[in-house]
């Protein structure tokens, strides 16, 4: 594999699987503009534990999860309080809360960054991607994704049907959180320097952006939209400055055409009658 | 002496100062088939609201099976046995039909069993089920769309499905009958009515006379937040105070599209 090829995938896959912690909120109804900060928490988390406790590599990667998912859990019950446009103000503003936690930190290296002193290789990015890939589409598959799914669309009525709705939106919150930091722990691992500037505003909207434009209503959505917006300027070889326009217009375009996200429930269902002709149903 | 399944106690509400529902007292029977009527804007929705916990009264008390539901919140009241459906359609648009209604069974499923891959289910786990009875409704060939998409009569049947997977002992429809065409009428009559046979006690509000008229052995019916009648449907249309409510509305009692 060469050098940039490999470089895509890794970063390909913890785009992916950092798609996979907002989207798994998302599913219940619920706008976390704070991925970055999540993600902070884990980066950070995996290197103190790789450079001041040697800790091998699986263990500051489950570490990073744990953290990542604790915190959500905490702040979880404070910020599902809030709905709507409150809430994906409450999820920013914890991020740039992190943010200055990490600036103001001489332990955190503050604004210098700090080096990781562990590394990994892209198949292990990989590797965790299709984990995590798998186990989105396993929770959306069952009972309980059923009820996230039940939960966005009507939180009233899946409530009376006996859907305890703060279970599992704390739950898909914290799933989420932790989820996050692994994205965070695996970013530290495999470019061995993070700084809080990387983790900031921007990546908190983009990601949510490849979730919603991807598409919140199955699995695919997150997976897709990741991969179309980290492939599609690789793949123009455009700069960092046209990345932004085009991601502009990009996103403009989606939005008019399919706001319901690339991947829609009736989309697939088209695909997959077309794929295996199955009789059209009446 | 008759049991009593559900029983109103002196059920008060009001929105913003307006009174919606004004000491509401009547009891179902258990294994009836009981119908809630009155004009529009009665309040008939509002004491739904009430039952099933979406709304506290301000005064009453509602008890279920002998229990005051006070305190239970409406998440847990299906858990006791009561379910509801809905008068403007409560579905989830973007859930397929059968997962609509695998969704009503949610308040039965254990916990290890939430965990368990829907499409790999096995017969027994429920989705089994779920088919059989939209089969039994003639639905089963729209299963796998989503629901937005499907006509209001087709949507309407699923609602009641919906609400039957929950295995309830005291069912309440909210205009069950709506937008249906005569035969759908018949059809859902003579589904509820097997419904009933399985010991599902009923209560149901709607505007279509004919159709409750030979769903029901009792019914209440209510005007302007009030109950102005309760007994026996047979002895309906002789009560004066009814048939003064219903003079000049457009709902006919007798009813004339059978
Ligand atoms: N949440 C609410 N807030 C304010 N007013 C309400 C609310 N719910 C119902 N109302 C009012 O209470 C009154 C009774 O409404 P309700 O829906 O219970 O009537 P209904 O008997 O079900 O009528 P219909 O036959 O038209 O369905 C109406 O005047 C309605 O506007
Ligand atoms: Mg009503």
């Amino acid at each position: 594999m060469s050098g940039y090829l490999s470089g895509v995938l890794a970063i390909l896959g913890i785009n992916v699987i950092f798609a996979y912690s907002i989207y798994i909120t998302a599913a219940t109804g619920q706008l976390n503009l704070g991925g970055a900060g999540f993600q902070a928490i884990g980066a950070y988390a995996c290197a103190i534990l790789s450079n001041e406790l040697g800790l091998p590599i699986y263990l500051t990667l489950i570490f990073s999860a744990i953290l990542g998912g604790a915190i959500s859990f905490l702040i979880a019950f404070p910020v599902l309080r809030t709905k709507g446009v409150y809430m994906v103000l409450a999820t920013f503003a914890i991020a740039e809360i992190v943010a200055g936690i990490i600036l103001n930190s001489d332990f955190l290296g503050g604004p210098t960054g700090m080096i990781v002193n562990n590394y990994i290789e892209t198949e292990v990015v990989l590797v965790v991607a299709i984990i995590v890939v798998f186990l989105g589409f396993y929770i959306m598959s069952t009972r309980i994704g059923l009820a996230m799914r039940a939960v966005h669309d009507d939180e009233a009525v899946a409530d009376l049907m006996g859907v305890n709705k703060r279970a599992i939106q704390v739950s898909a919150f914290t799933i989420g959180g932790s989820i996050a930091g692994l994205s965070g722990g695996l970013y530290a691992l495999y470019f061995g320097f993070i700084e809080a500037q990387y983790f900031n505003a921007n990546i908190s909207i983009f990601v949510l952006l490849y979730v919603l434009i991807g598409g919140t209503q199955t699995a695919w959505g997150p997976l897709l939209g990741a991969s179309f917006f980290t492939l599609i300027p690789e793949a123009l070889r455009i700069g960092d400055d046209w990345r932004f326009f085009i991601f502009g217009v990009i996103i403009v375009a989606m939005m008019i055409l399919r706001p319901e996200g690339i991947v829609t429930r009736d989309a697939l269902d088209r695909v997959w009658s077309k794929l295996f002709s199955r009789k059209s149903n009446v | 002496m008759s049991e009593f399944i559900l029983k109103l106690s002196n059920i008060s509400k009001s929105f913003g100062g307006v009174k919606v529902l004004e000491n509401v007292s009547f009891d179902v029977e258990k294994g009836s088939r009981h119908a809630l009527i009155g004009p529009n804007g009665a309040g008939k929705t509002t004491l739904f609201n009430v039952i099933s916990g979406i709304h506290d009264p301000e005064k009453g008390t509602v008890y279920f099976k002998g229990k005051d539901l006070r305190g239970v919140p409406s998440r847990k009241r299906i858990h006791k046995g009561l379910s509801r459906s809905f008068q403007n359609i409560r579905l989830m648009p973007h859930l397929s039909v059968l997962e609509n209604v695998m969704l009503g069974q949610h308040s039965r499923i254990d916990f290890v069993d939430m965990f368990k891959p829907l499409d790999f289910l096995s017969k027994s786990s429920g989705k089994g089920e779920a088919i059989e009875t939209l089969k039994s409704f003639g639905i089963d060939l729209h299963k796998g769309q989503t629901v937005s998409s499907l006509p209001y009569g087709i949507r309407k049947k699923i609602e009641v499905v919906r609400a039957l997977m929950a295995k309830p002992s005291l069912l309440l429809l909210d205009e069950p009958a709506a937008g249906l065409n005569t035969a759908e009428t018949k059809k859902l009559r003579d589904f509820l009515k097997e419904v009933s046979r399985r010991g599902i006690t009923l209560l149901l509000v709607d505007h279509d006379m004919p159709f409750v008229n030979s769903l029901c052995n009792q019914v209440s019916v209510m005007n302007f937040g009030q109950l102005i009648y309760d007994g026996p449907i047979s002895e309906l249309k002789n009560d004066r105070k009814v048939l003064e409510a219903y003079l000049g509305s457009e709902n006919n009692l007798e009813g004339s599209n059978a």
